[in-house]
């Protein structure tokens, strides 16, 4: 798995990827500007992420419209709405605009906020498929 | 959920029905599955206490009884069980799911509404949203461990979307 580290603070990407790293190939950007660009040198090298994890609050380009743009970006190129990237948004901001501009405009699939535990990444890894769910996929 | 409970030795098991939550003090695998409806947990790591609902509206509407079935009133609810119990708004972690528009693509699926009244609500106090896993296309099914705050959540594929 392939996964971009989208956040302004060193040390912030740092903690992240301490947890990631045990589940894919970390890459970091320091701000959507940079993410943007990565992810399109990835499309056009053909191994896109499969993860992005991002910030909001960043100098150049922010959050909310960076994953926009990596969004419009797989679909211009004729991506699958399955198959674009999943997308955590990992923010200190906890307010129900930013929640909901995230999930319901940006494509976030899952919010999580800072400081954040290791355990709560972890279980958005296996909400997104990413890493072993255990909840069997039986029909009710 | 048998490869979840496997964890949990001694754990008891329970299904979450529409319109249904409650505060759980003894160690409870609570299961439900989530369309547009949404489920709040709200977890208190000091004393290991867990709490649930699966609301279906945003809204109380004083004509329809019970309490879990809007999202607003069930909130109110849960925190004022919480806090009778001892636990302090501050220890409270939650997590919102659920929410999914896909049954009506138009902006008025109750969906997004139903999350939107969810954080409005916990900011109202304010609680804090730990994480959230809403939106989007499909339905959800989630166990939440009450005595650990740990929510495991799947996606149900198109043909299973039944839930409210």
């Amino acid at each position: 798995m392939k996964i971009l580290i989208v956040d302004d603070s060193k040390y912030q990407r740092y903690l992240i990827e301490i947890t990631l790293s045990k589940f894919g190939q970390c890459d970091q950007a320091a701000d959507g500007e940079e993410a943007v660009e990565r992810y399109t040198a990835a499309l056009d090298a053909g191994a896109p992420y499969d993860l992005v994890v991002m910030d909001i609050l960043m100098p150049r380009l922010d959050g909310h419209e960076a994953l926009k743009r990596i969004m419009a970006l797989q679909k211009n190129r004729g991506i699958d709405e399955a198959a674009l990237c999943k997308a955590i948004m990992l923010s200190s901001l906890d307010d129900p605009v930013n929640m909901m501009q995230a999930q319901f405009e940006d494509g976030a699939n899952i919010y999580v906020t800072k400081p954040f535990d290791e355990t709560v990444l972890v279980e958005a890894l296996r909400g997104l498929g990413l890493v072993e769910n255990l909840l069997e996929d039986e029909t009710l | 959920m048998k490869k979840v409970i496997a964890n949990y030795p001694g754990i008891q098991e329970l299904f979450l029905m529409s319109g249904d939550g409650g505060v759980y003090t003894s160690p409870t695998a609570v299961q439900t599955v989530l369309g547009s409806c949404v489920a709040v947990t709200f977890f208190c790591p000091r004393w290991h206490i867990g709490a649930t609902f699966h609301a279906l509206m945003p809204h109380r509407d004083k004509d329809i009884d019970g309490v879990y079935r809007s999202v607003d009133s069930a909130i109110q609810q849960i925190c004022a069980s919480l806090f009778n119990q001892g636990v302090k708004q501050h220890e409270i972690e939650c997590k919102v799911f659920g929410g999914a528009n896909a049954m009506f693509q138009h902006e008025l699926s109750v969906g997004p509404k139903n999350v939107q009244a969810a954080f409005e609500a916990l900011a109202s106090y304010p609680l804090r949203v730990v994480a959230s896993h809403v939106g989007g296309q499909l339905g959800r099914k989630i166990v939440f461990i009450s005595n650990t705050g740990e929510v495991f959540v799947r996606h149900i594929q198109r043909n299973h979307f039944g839930a409210p």
